[in-house]
């Protein structure tokens, strides 16, 4: 089974990078993991999410108290909005079933950040979740085999 | 109508863009103005900075053409060496030139204009854009997505990464090319070329349904300029510069870039940021000149390989002399792909495109360089004065978009008139006074990463001053 991650995010703005973070070592715990990092979520992405078998999006999220995890199965959305850098992981998914016919299974795994200002490293309670966090993605993963 | 000028301050780096629409006193457009309300300052806060420091941040201007930005900088950084910079880096500029062209004009084609060119101009706005496409035409969106992806691939090849890449430096560039990046690059060369021509041809299918758009928007004679070589071919990066007027006929040639100041005066009005450049011999505003693709296709003698050339010919068939309509802009975008990719695989097959020598080494040596190449958009100027130590005491940059400035303020007028009559703004007529812009492809659509919804204000001026409407989106 070929496991897309998409990571979302930039390591520049502090909690920012949890996403980032999540993938590193998320390889030992879902075989046939294969990470794209980005910042914004692009049309490109489409064809990437279309030759998945499932596919995890990875992301710090604003909302929850710092280092609270969400994980959550997603559906292809049709995109109503006309701009294309702000897709969202719906909306990938949408373009892919759109364009290509399909859209795997998907699910979003979050983790709130606490600092957002520019600067590098994560705050403790978003370090402290990333196991969590990775562990709830290893779930989400197998319950993409039907 | 003391307020006219928008400036917010939130959009600042983004773009945004006004237009006034004049009427006179029976209600018929007089006159009609295109502004940018964006400032940047590069020119003035570069002041105090090192010249080799400038390609990184003069990259920064644009997330969409970051590498034409990199090149002119790099070559006004050379000129300021002194040097001649080594063979292969020269031909590995050229390359990651081409291939931004590409990436570029695929944004430009296929995710802001195609809901427009197939879904109709008064599609209802929510559908005006990449993501209706891929409902409606699957097939011609997905080309759209992996033309670009393929350019942005070359770049990442090239440079190490798709946006903002640091590879280009004084005297050459950082880095030569690998042979696995280049096997890569040719892997995906052969699905580029047939995207390339099935646009072309399903273009070429479609014009016969856009017979008014090409009579009215930006539809009038004007100057033409491009780089081009010595003996005239298509040349993006190398060349010297040509100047034709509306019947083709060259009115000066193989001018030195170096010299553009001599040739071009550029002046600015009172509402907007963009600057109104001209050709100084016909004088403000009688100097108008257009430039990017439809220029470069009327500039040049052909494109100088085999493919282009056979599209060229047939491009041509649309004027005598020159093709004038800007809405032919797209139509020379798809041709510009095309002889891209041909050109991009002539370079990749060069026995020199893997040297390892792609830097040359120098102290500056002179106090005034000029970097030139030709952007997507047009041609690309960077001017640097330094002190003795190197320093940056003063910078022009004269960018594609502005030089078409008196032109889409030109193209506006007309579009307006055509469209819009009486007091009210109409239905369609703000997509199609966009539209009319947007076969431009002014870097300001980019820079504000909207597709389908440029931010754009249009105002209604009654002969009196007064506002009569007022239509707004961003």
């Amino acid at each position: 089974m070929r496991i897309l991650a998409l990571a979302l995010g930039t390591p520049l703005r502090g909690d920012d990078g949890a996403g980032l973070a999540l993938a590193r070592g998320l390889d030992a715990l879902v075989a046939g993991l294969e990470v794209i990092e980005a910042q914004e979520l692009l049309p490109e992405h489409a064809d990437a999410v279309a030759g998945a078998d499932g596919v995890l999006f990875l992301d710090a999220s604003v909302a929850g108290a710092p280092g609270e995890v969400q994980a959550a199965r997603l559906l292809p959305r049709t995109a109503r909005a006309a701009v294309i850098h702000a897709l969202t992981p719906e909306e990938v998914l949408g373009l892919a079933r759109a364009l290509h016919g399909r859209a795997p299974p998907a699910a979003m795994v979050t983790v709130a950040g606490r600092d957002f200002a520019f600067g590098e490293g994560l705050s403790p309670e978003v370090e402290a979740a990333l196991p969590l966090a990775r562990e709830r993605a290893r779930e989400m993963v197998l319950g993409f085999t039907p | 109508m003391a307020q006219r000028i928008v400036i917010d301050p939130v959009t600042r780096i983004e773009g945004h863009a006004k237009i006034t629409i004049h009427l006179d006193d029976a209600g018929e457009v007089q006159d009609a103005r295109f502004h940018v309300t964006e400032f940047r300052g590069f020119e003035k806060f570069c002041e105090g900075r090192s010249f080799r420091e400038m390609p990184v941040i003069t990259a920064r201007i644009c997330g969409i053409c970051p590498i034409s930005h990199l090149l002119a900088s790099a070559k006004a950084t050379d000129a300021l060496l002194a040097v001649e910079i080594p063979e292969t880096a020269r031909k590995l500029r050229k390359l990651v030139n081409l291939a931004q062209l590409v990436q570029s004009h695929a944004l430009s084609f296929f995710h802001l204009s195609s809901p427009d060119l197939f879904l109709g101009y008064d599609a209802a706005p929510a559908r005006r854009n990449l993501l209706a496409m891929a409902e409606e035409k699957p097939e011609l969106a997905r080309d759209g997505i992996r033309l670009r992806k393929w350019g942005q691939e070359v770049i990442e090849a090239l440079a190490g990464r798709r946006i903002h890449p640091q590879w280009a430096v004084p005297g050459g560039v950082a880095s030569p090319l690998s042979a696995e990046g280049r096997d890569r690059i040719l892997a995906g060369l052969p699905e580029a070329l047939a995207i390339a021509q099935r646009t072309l041809r399903a273009w070429k299918r479609a014009l016969a349904d856009h017979q008014e758009e090409a009579r009215t928007f930006g539809n009038f004679p004007s100057l033409f300029m491009a780089m081009v070589a010595e003996d005239g071919t298509l040349e993006y990066t190398d060349g010297k510069l040509r100047f034709v007027d509306e019947t083709g006929e060259i009115l000066r040639d193989q001018i030195d870039p170096a010299q553009y100041d001599h040739w071009i005066g550029e002046t600015t009005e009172p509402d907007s940021y963009l600057k109104s450049p001209y050709f100084r011999p016909r004088g403000y505003p009688g100097g108008m000149y257009r430039v990017g693709p439809l220029a470069r296709l009327n500039v040049a003698k052909r494109c100088g390989t085999p493919l282009a050339d056979v599209e060229l010919a047939e491009f041509r068939q649309l004027g005598r002399g020159a093709v004038l309509s800007s809405f032919h802009y797209h139509y020379a975008r798809l041709v510009e792909i095309l002889h891209a990719v041909e050109k991009i695989r002539d370079l990749l097959e060069d026995a020199d495109i893997l040297g390892e020598d792609v830097e040359a080494v120098a102290m500056r040596n002179r106090l005034r360089g000029v970097g030139c190449c030709e952007a997507p958009r047009g041609t690309l100027f960077h001017d640097y004065e330094v002190v003795r130590g190197g320093i940056l005491k003063r910078v022009n940059l004269l960018i594609a978009t502005g030089q078409n400035n008196l032109a889409m303020n030109r193209a506006v007028a007309q579009v307006a008139s055509h469209f819009v009559s009486g007091k009210t703004i109409q239905e369609g007529m703000l997509n199609r006074v966009e539209a009319g812009i947007r076969a431009f492809d002014p870097c300001l659509s980019c820079s504000t990463h909207a597709s389908g919804r440029m931010p754009l204000r249009v105002e209604l001026v009654a002969a009196d001053g007064a506002l009569l409407d007022v239509a707004e989106r961003g």
